[in-house]
């Protein structure tokens, strides 16, 4: 079921209704929204629910058996404390196995074996390779992350494990489902396991996440999608270089309108049925370096990669050497997440390696700054107005953000071409016939992508306080405004709208 | 410190929700008829237009669809009608005598009347690939003068349903930027079948009165397999009756574009995974075909032996090359590409743009 139809209106008015009229009778609420979160996800096909079902038997079994064990890790007898750790560890691998061959089978498999014969074929032999060529279950790589987080925390000792029923709605709860925000078990378990406050509704906040979100994806990227993006990208030999130019920055500007719609509409609809969700966007495109990117970009994903896979890699510890292995490591496994094709591995590594590059120029520039700080003891430094120097730091921020910027389009590029190609053939239009006549840039397109990036620098704070205030005014104003801007969303998004972008991954 | 945010209770937000999603369809309520109106023929869909439309009675006596239009006319989102069956009778006067209206064609043609009964896909599907034995196309209208480019580029229009999308990325790159003149116009989900859902012959009327291709390349299909109700009754695939309604549906569209002048290529369907789908798709086809072979401007375009193996089977390879997505349906990008060659192969000839 997508967010921006009719259907979901009316399953979400009916869920919001019973949902809050079984608050006070725990089990009853936790049956009705495992139930309500299947028929979400059997909308678009009644054999994914066995998948996830089954996913939610194993991940519980699992995590109570690390659970059993680690309360007899402070046994005594030091066999019985061996055994009790072979448990933990199985029970651990268990679940890690299954988790990964789930994803491996739906996402991986035929890439896998492709790649392969791509490969034996350059040898010369022609091996016929089976391929499973199965549909990929939608939201697989989300709520199999959210699955494996559980138990690696159940193992960490950082989460109680929990019971079947509420790590069924865990998994399934239908707003997080599909495309995130990865919750985490420890973010969401305590917010089940409390009685949900039906005093402290948060309601201007989710109502204005939903009607942002659904602009953000019924008018913002389908607008940019309809309008330029899409062939640029089916066929960029048809245009101009400042045409593709235009166009890219267009995909920028629609896949964070996609994604982080959906992600408002998934913390609104999360937030009115009582319950909170970690921020998933924070400005992404008013980052300065590419880091700072990775701060404000799917930020759940972020930490994910980064508790869970960057950190047990070594992190930080063993050298500079050791440590850039683990940040490549991290983005290019990180890319692989995405998808299972080339210009993804590709897009991930190209990640990784920008990452680890700034980081060695930071540290270069660090080096440097420290020398000049010492041999400037004289006091010939300070001879350099304040006012110079702070103008001299908003170029500096500027010019940063502006190569932070185009790091990032130019990743957008393999991220979606669907070969490398593709890409090539893009690029290579983008930079020979820059200058060839451009039809198709119009003052429209230029103007949503440049008040969507104006957008990115307004403060956060102006927003905040919008909500407050609109927060004091009656809810029957409240409810009439959202009726209108729905009306407005209606009238300038297309007829039908095509599928969020992060579903496929 | 910034003031905290005032909450609400639970019945207070449920009921503002409630009334929110009520004035959202009340000020949107024609909208809501038209996504009633494109579910599935079935219960479901008779209760949501039944609902949708009373709702939008309410809207029109309360004047609250006013906003909508007003909104709707200020964003030039209005759009002419146009009188199909007129242009339909002017096709006519302007044909040959030798033209038969569609809906008389002999029912012998019809394949049989029931999925059992139903040719087995490789032996229903007609004619070999036309990659290799493509059958004539159309020779250009007269009207146009092939020596006129490359100042007068070649119009061309692709499109059609969902499979249709990776056909239009293909000619988006096989042919010229510069020769061709080029449109495309995917609507995902639709077909000649459901009129209610997106109304693809007043679509086209619009697109030959407003913007006149020279070349239009059409594919249809892959949505059209479905019961549908019609005139009240409920037609179910592929009885007879329901054959008898799909040939109108093509006929119309056919007579519709069937115009001096205009080169259209009526793309047929592939073979699919599904051998029910398969078996589908050769009705359809063979409509296609022998509605096609009636009309002066129009070519059948046979596609099932494009994507079939050695054995003509299904293949989701060929040379070693994804073709069709993991539904076992739709064309991959290099699907498309290795459709549209195929077509323009034909059809760049005939326009002296090899």
């Amino acid at each position: 079921m997508l967010f921006p139809t009719f259907a979901f209106a009316v399953f979400f008015a009916v869920v919001m209704t019973v949902g809050w009229m079984l608050h006070s009778k725990p089990v009853a609420w936790k049956l009705f929204m495992i139930a309500a979160s299947y028929l979400f996800y059997a909308w678009w096909n009644p054999r994914f629910v066995l998948l996830i079902a089954a996913s939610t038997v194993v991940n519980t079994v699992c995590g109570r058996a690390i659970q059993r064990a680690n309360s007899q890790v402070g046994a005594i007898h030091s066999i019985a404390l061996q055994q009790s750790q072979r448990l933990r560890k199985a029970a651990l691998v268990v679940a890690v196995v299954f988790n990964l061959a789930v994803l491996g089978v739906f996402k991986y498999y035929d890439f896998f074996i492709s790649s392969v014969e791509d490969g034996l074929e350059q040898l010369g032999l022609a091996p016929n390779l089976p391929l499973l060529r199965v549909v990929l279950p939608v939201g697989i790589s989300f709520f199999t992350f959210q699955a494996l987080s559980y138990v690696i925390d159940v193992y960490r000792g950082k989460v109680a494990a929990t019971n079947l029923l509420q790590f069924a709605v865990y998994l399934a709860f239908f707003p997080q489902l599909v495309a995130g925000p990865i919750v985490r078990a420890s973010e969401f378990l305590p917010q089940l396991e409390r009685r949900l406050n039906p005093r402290e509704i948060d309601f201007t906040r989710g109502a204005m996440l939903i009607a942002l979100g659904l602009f953000k994806k019924v008018v913002i990227a389908s607008y940019l999608a309809d309008a330029l993006v899409d062939d640029v990208f089916a066929f960029p030999e048809r245009f101009s270089g400042a045409e593709i130019l235009l166009g890219v920055y267009g995909y920028a500007i629609q896949i964070y309108a996609d994604f982080s719609g959906y992600t408002d509409i998934a913390i609104g609809v999360a937030l009115l049925l009582g319950f909170r969700f970690p921020e998933n966007f924070n400005q992404p495109y008013r980052a300065t370096s590419i880091a700072d990117f990775w701060r404000r970009w799917h930020m759940t994903l972020s930490r994910w990669l980064r508790d869970y896979l960057y950190i047990p890699l070594g992190g930080n510890r063993g050298g500079k050497a050791k440590r850039d292995r683990n940040l490549f490591l991290t983005m290019f496994l990180g890319g692989l997440w995405h998808g299972a094709a080339w210009p993804f591995v590709i897009w991930g590594a190209y990640q990784g390696g920008g990452l680890m590059a700034e980081r060695r120029l930071g540290e270069w520039r660090d080096r440097r700054r420290e020398r000049q700080t010492a041999g400037k003891t004289d006091g010939r430094g300070e001879n350099r107005s304040e006012r110079e120097a702070g103008k001299l730091g908003k170029l500096r921020t500027a010019l940063r953000w502006l190569a932070a910027f185009h790091f990032i389009c130019l990743g957008w590029v393999f991220f979606r071409s669907e070969t490398l190609s593709d890409a090539g053939s893009l690029l290579s239009q983008l930079f020979t016939s820059f200058l060839s006549p451009a039809p198709d840039i119009n003052a429209v397109f230029v103007g949503v992508v440049v008040c969507a990036l104006f957008a990115q620098m307004l403060s956060r704070q102006a927003l905040a306080n919008a909500q407050t205030q609109l927060s004091r005014l009656p809810a029957w104003v409240l409810a009439v405004g959202f009726g209108i801007w729905m009306l407005v969303v209606d009238q300038f998004g297309p007829e039908g709208v095509a599928p969020f972008i992060y579903f496929q991954f | 410190m910034a003031t905290p945010r005032r909450h609400a209770t639970a019945a207070k937000a449920v009921i503002a929700m409630l009334v929110g999603l009520a004035v959202a369809a009340l000020l949107s309520s024609e909208s809501l008829v038209g996504l009633a109106e494109r579910q599935p023929v079935g219960t479901s869909r008779d209760i949501a237009l039944s609902a949708a439309r009373n709702l939008h009675r309410a809207s029109s006596f309360l004047s609250l669809d006013r906003p909508a239009i007003a909104l709707r006319s200020a964003l030039g989102k209005d759009e002419t009608t146009y009188d199909v069956a007129a242009i339909i009778a002017s096709n006519r006067q302007n044909q040959p005598p030798a033209t038969t209206p569609a809906s008389s064609a002999p029912p012998e043609q019809t394949p049989p009347t029931s999925s059992t009964a139903a040719p087995a896909p490789s032996t229903a599907a007609p004619a070999p690939s036309t990659a290799t034995a493509a059958p004539p196309l159309t020779d250009p209208p007269a009207a146009r003068d092939s020596s006129v480019r490359p100042i007068d580029p070649l119009k061309l229009w692709v499109g059609g349903d969902s499979l249709s999308l990776s056909l239009t990325v293909g000619f988006g790159r096989v042919t010229s930027p510069t020769l061709v003149d080029f449109t495309r116009d995917t609507q995902l989900s639709s077909g000649l079948t459901r009129k209610d859902f997106l109304d693809w012959p007043q679509r086209l009327a619009r697109l030959l009165t407003e913007d006149r291709p020279d070349v239009l390349v059409i594919m249809f299909g892959g949505n059209d397999y479905q019961d549908v109700i019609f005139n009240g009754q409920l037609l179910e695939r592929p009885s007879q009756p329901w054959l008898d309604f799909y040939r109108t549906r093509v006929a119309e569209a056919m007579d519709l574009l069937n115009q001096p002048g205009l080169q259209v290529i009526w793309v047929g369907q592939p073979v699919m995974r599904s051998d029910f789908f398969s078996t589908g798709m050769a009705h359809l086809n063979e409509i296609y075909r022998s509605e096609a072979a009636t009309r002066t401007s129009i070519s059948y375009f046979d596609t099932w032996n494009l994507f079939t193996d050695q054995q003509g089977n299904y293949t989701d390879t060929i040379d070693g090359t994804l073709m069709r997505e993991s539904d076992g349906i739709h064309l991959t990008t290099a699907g498309g590409i290795r459709l549209a060659q195929a077509i323009w192969n034909q059809v760049a000839p005939r326009w002296g743009l090899t």
